[in-house]
């Protein structure tokens, strides 16, 4: 999947295994192909959008927003998008919305 | 030359102080520094030099013993300051015995990533002794023996004598937990320190060839077909092993690297890998972690043979193999797009002006 060639299977892909990855008991539906946009539930109540978005020359970015609605109906935006300018960033806000008690580690190098 | 360290560890019981006891009276550890917890527990008093509540004593052999003090870091550097010093005598290999519910990966941090004694010590290879008699057991009931299972390069299955059938179980299912470790079975403590102290597992930037069989991985566990118990630890324990044809482009590989240490650090118990470099190509970065904390990547001269292929292998928990394998396709791609949108851009005016100067 490229910011050129967005697919929402690798989107769905990636979101699902995160889940798992921070132990969070959700699941990720595709929601459109274009733009590739994902619904991920928590305990099967709708939570969060994730989307790709490209719009005329301006550089691609990923949209996180707020999703409401119940388990069986229809789900809406609830809120404006934070948007990131490429996957770790997004996979930061998606955790921070999701859990916002968790806290990442950090990468080191060591010496030796 | 740095002074190669080894670590051994394994569970309570399972014949690690055992080993010790048999490996210190051994000429061949002549000219090596022990750390281990108490002295007492190995049994050493026949082979002290002389009584002394130092908390380094020399033996008949010529070992130097010296007991662990609270942070490991500082008893090393100790030890290399009394080296320095001439107070005791020039030890040319250092082994580390670790308490039986130790988790190995703090230590083998502290070998890593401590600026100070990475100058003096390079981190040689770790040992774990899992008891023949009661390992199953204590791979379903402690997380702690798995851990020291996963990171292992050598597992010792010992007390053999006494349980041959638990320990060709025993063995099967190590083999699964860490498919690249080299597995012996070992009775008394009985083992030569050669096959165990020369192998430089860490240390593979000087010797490619043995990067293939590094790499390796033997059996893949969901290849085993057995049924999974969620109760075991270690069914949620997976070696795998990511392959890609394509190069890495080096933004994407930090970020990688970074990504997996930001999200999922303690569960990803040992990474290793080699990998082709974009911007470097036929020069491949091999790379070594645990847990969040990697080795400075190492760079070979060539390939090590005619397989060119990106490699990892992942001994992971809870960590879905797709997950890095599409992670690492993401960031790639993005990294690549974003190359090529700026290479169509062209430089911007700062730019022009730096070229200039």
């Amino acid at each position: 999947m490229t910011l050129a060639e967005p697919d929402v299977d690798a989107l769905q892909r990636l979101l699902e295994g995160s889940l798992v990855v921070w132990r969070l008991n959700g699941g990720v539906e595709p929601i459109t192909t274009e733009p590739p946009t994902v619904l991920i539930r928590i305990a099967g109540d709708p939570s969060l959008c994730v989307t790709w978005r490209k719009e005329g020359d301006l550089p691609a970015c990923w949209e996180v927003s707020r999703a409401e609605g119940s388990a069986s109906g229809s789900v809406g935006v609830s809120s404006l998008p934070r948007r990131y300018a490429a996957v770790p960033g997004m996979l930061r806000g998606v955790r921070a919305a999701l859990d916002p008690d968790a806290r990442g580690g950090r990468l080191v190098i060591g010496v030796g | 030359m740095s002074i190669p360290v080894s670590v051994i560890t394994g569970f309570l019981g399972s014949g690690k102080t055992t080993l010790l006891s048999r490996l210190l009276r051994h000429p061949e550890l002549s000219e090596t520094a022990v750390v281990i917890n108490e002295f007492g527990e190995v049994g050493l008093d026949h082979l002290l030099v002389e009584a002394s509540e130092d908390s380094i004593v020399e033996l008949g052999t010529g070992c130097l013993c010296c007991t662990i003090r609270d942070d490991l870091a500082m008893t090393l550097g100790d030890l290399l300051a009394r080296r320095d010093r001439g107070e005791i005598p020039q030890f040319r290999r250092v082994v580390i015995e670790t308490s039986g519910l130790a988790d190995p990966a703090p230590i083998l941090h502290v070998l890593m990533a401590d600026a100070a004694l990475a100058e003096r010590l390079s981190l040689d290879t770790v040992i774990t002794t899992v008891d023949a008699v009661n390992g199953l057991g204590t791979l379903d009931e402690h997380v702690e023996a798995v851990k020291q299972a996963a990171v292992a390069d050598t597992l010792l299955i010992t007390k053999c004598d006494l349980a041959a059938a638990e320990a060709a179980r025993l063995e099967a299912r190590l083999r699964t937990l860490n498919p690249a470790a080299e597995i012996h079975s070992v009775a008394h403590g009985d083992l030569a320190p050669e096959r165990l102290f020369s192998r430089t597992a860490y240390s593979i930037g000087s010797r490619p060839v043995e990067v293939g069989r590094w790499l390796e991985e033997e059996r893949r566990h969901d290849a085993t077909g057995h049924a999974h118990d969620v109760n075991r630890h270690d069914d949620r324990i997976r070696a795998f092993c990511l392959e890609r044809n394509e190069p890495v482009s080096a933004v994407a590989f930090s970020l990688f690297l970074e990504t997996l240490a930001e999200h999922c650090g303690p569960d990803l118990l040992r990474v290793k890998g080699i990998v082709e470099i974009a911007e470097n190509p036929g020069r491949p970065a091999v790379v070594h972690g645990v847990q969040h904390v990697f080795h400075p990547p190492e760079w070979l001269d060539d390939w090590p043979g005619q397989d060119r292929k990106t490699r990892f292998v992942f001994i992971t928990r809870d960590i879905p193999e797709q997950w890095v394998a599409t992670l690492l396709e993401l960031l790639d791609d993005e990294a690549r797009e974003t190359s090529a949108r700026l290479a169509r851009r062209g430089p911007t005016k700062r730019q022009e002006k730096l070229r200039e100067r």
